[in-house]
């Protein structure tokens, strides 16, 4: 089904969008989401982002990378978040970039999503985490991933 | 106006205490004279200055928060504040009941109509945020009242403390929590509604220690007791109503008023009166940024209205923050964003009713979260409350206010959340 990016947009600024019914229109509205994630609204951009993990693929991944450019913390928590759904070495590649943010909530969802998608290149940055993020929760978060990414 | 008097400087949201700079008139003497910047008072407690100085006519005492400020023997005509727009200076009151009419404790169990808790340990000043935000709720509810068959003539203050120190002192605390408390609703109400203060009957009561709560900080607190409506009239012209309760984790860009106000705008001329009872600051690092994803792929995700299952534990673990709140009553929790993103999601746990509201809400996110707790569903059409998301949910409504219609009045009526009067 073809929809319109101001339809898109309208869809995504609702008060609950309905992800599960978007993700239904799949890869084709990947260019539109790209165009999303700079909206001015951060809250649209986030979802933008949101739905592109949803979809997946390797253009998802383009359509995070443009999104993690976005300097409010809304929209790169909500990429820190699609990153569990993404594969591949660009987005290991953002999780690892996102794993050392200044905002606490994309570092939260970041550890989550290396977590998600355990791999050994994140345990350096997961171990400082878990010494010296100075969010103590965060902390504790990062020494769980950290084991389970050990265990790999 | 001759001294001594009392006045309140109110620090407002955002303002520090060194941004002060005070200026005062002494008529008597026409003299005009600069207190000082802050910096030059000798000490600050709880973050407001007190300190001392010298008029021309005499000697005053200058100490701000909430506390009284007695100038004397000197006249003041005026007094002047020299300082950003973020600070106040409240008027001398002369509305407010020097000596409101002392009565009894109210028996333990005698619902509040509002609870303002998280003193400070030992002090009586108020705090920004959620008592100013409390306090101007009861000043709203008792303009309101008085264009309604039943105006409210009368409130009962009660001031309370937690169990350290003795029943003398605490009794005394007690009851200096509860004159903060009167004093500022007072001047807020002075400030709505000149003339209305001259017509309520203030009582003011401390309960000292002798009704603790769950917590000390839950137990530092004041309650404030609007007199229950006569039977079988209610509360006209509501019909029912629903108590709230804010839980805020991140304060959102559409300020909690104006989402407050929002709701009334469309649940109060279908019956339904909105009580605000406590509000909470909750320091809850962890959650600001919350996931709702549900855990379990296999069931059903998010069902409308409100989902009661298949939530992860992070959601049900916010839920759990339920200090205050009444079985039948509705918890509004406050967080930065959602992942997914959401502007407000209705989905709790069973026997926990609530809902979250999230930075980026639009003024009406938190009435059209709320409907779906009592039952509602999304509509197909632009101007009612529960515009569908397909239609851009509420940042999309049409001819604000929006609607209730009689159907969605009648499940309204139906929910166990909604009270009889």
């Amino acid at each position: 089904m073809a929809i319109s990016i101001n339809q898109l947009r309208l869809r995504l600024g609702a008060d609950e969008p309905s992800y599960a019914t978007l993700t239904r229109l799949g890869p084709a509205i990947l260019p539109q989401l790209g165009l999303l994630v700079t909206d001015r609204s951060t809250y649209v951009a986030a979802n933008a982002a949101s739905l592109a993990g949803m979809i997946g693929s390797e253009q998802a991944v383009a359509v995070l990378e443009r999104a993690v450019q976005n300097p409010s913390p809304i929209v790169r928590t909500a990429v820190a978040a699609a990153l569990a759904r993404v594969q591949g070495p660009k987005a290991a590649g953002l999780v690892s970039r996102l794993l050392t943010d200044r905002d606490k909530g994309v570092r939260k969802f970041a550890i989550r999503s290396a977590t998600a998608k355990p791999n050994p290149a994140f345990a350096s940055r997961i171990a400082a985490l878990s010494q010296n993020d100075p969010q103590p929760h965060l902390r504790a978060l990062a020494s769980q991933a950290l084991s389970r990414i050990r265990r790999v | 106006m001759s001294g001594p008097f009392e006045f309140e400087i109110i620090p407002l949201s955002g303002a520090t205490a060194s941004e002060l700079e005070l200026e005062a008139a002494v008529g008597e003497f026409e003299t005009e004279f600069e207190i000082g910047e802050l910096g030059e008072f000798e000490e600050l407690e709880g973050g407001y200055p007190i300190g001392e100085f010298e008029t021309e006519s005499g000697f005053g005492e200058f100490h701000t928060g909430l506390g009284e400020t007695e100038f004397g023997p000197g006249e003041f005509e005026a007094f002047e504040l020299e300082a950003p727009v973020a600070w106040e200076v409240g008027k001398t009151l002369p509305e407010c009941p020097p000596k409101p009419q002392p009565v009894d404790c109210p028996r333990p169990g005698t619902q509040p109509t509002a609870i303002i808790d998280y003193f400070d340990f030992d002090r009586s000043d108020l705090k920004t945020g959620c008592h100013g935000l409390l306090i101007d709720e009861i000043v709203s509810r008792l303009i309101q009242s008085q264009s309604s068959s039943q105006p409210i003539r009368s409130l009962l203050i009660a001031g309370h403390t937690d169990r350290v120190g003795n029943d003398d002192y605490n009794f005394e605390l007690g009851r200096r929590r509860a004159t903060a408390v009167l004093k500022r609703l007072c001047a807020r109400l002075h400030e709505k509604k000149p003339g209305l203060a001259r017509q309520i009957k203030f009582q003011l009561t401390t309960c000292g220690e002798r009704q603790l709560r769950a917590t000390s900080q839950l137990s530092r607190r004041v309650e404030v007791f609007l007199p229950a409506p006569p039977r079988p009239k209610g509360c006209p012209p509501f019909k029912e109503r629903i108590r709230l309760h804010l839980k805020i984790l991140v304060w959102p860009t559409v300020s909690i008023p104006t989402m407050l106000k929002s709701l009334r705008q469309v649940y109060e001329p279908a019956g339904f009166l909105i009580e605000v009872v406590s509000c909470e600051v909750l320091k809850l690092t962890t959650l600001e940024e919350l996931s709702i994803g549900c855990p379990d792929p296999a069931q059903r995700c998010h069902i409308m209205p409100c989902a009661n299952s298949n939530l992860n534990a992070e959601h049900i673990a916010l839920f759990g923050n339920r200090n205050n709140v009444g079985a039948n009553e509705v918890a509004v929790y406050f967080v930065r964003q959602t992942d997914p993103g959401v502007l407000g999601i209705c989905d709790h746990p069973p026997g926990r009713p609530g809902l979250v509201v999230t930075a980026d809400a639009t003024q009406w996110t938190l009435a059209h979260e709320l409907g779906h707790v009592v039952g509602l569903s999304h509509v197909l059409i632009t101007d009612r409350l529960m515009i569908d998301s397909s239609l851009g949910g509420t940042p999309a409504i049409t001819n604000p206010p929006p609607d209730l219609v009689a159907a969605e009045i009648a499940t309204m009526t139906a929910s166990d959340l909604t009270l009889s009067c």
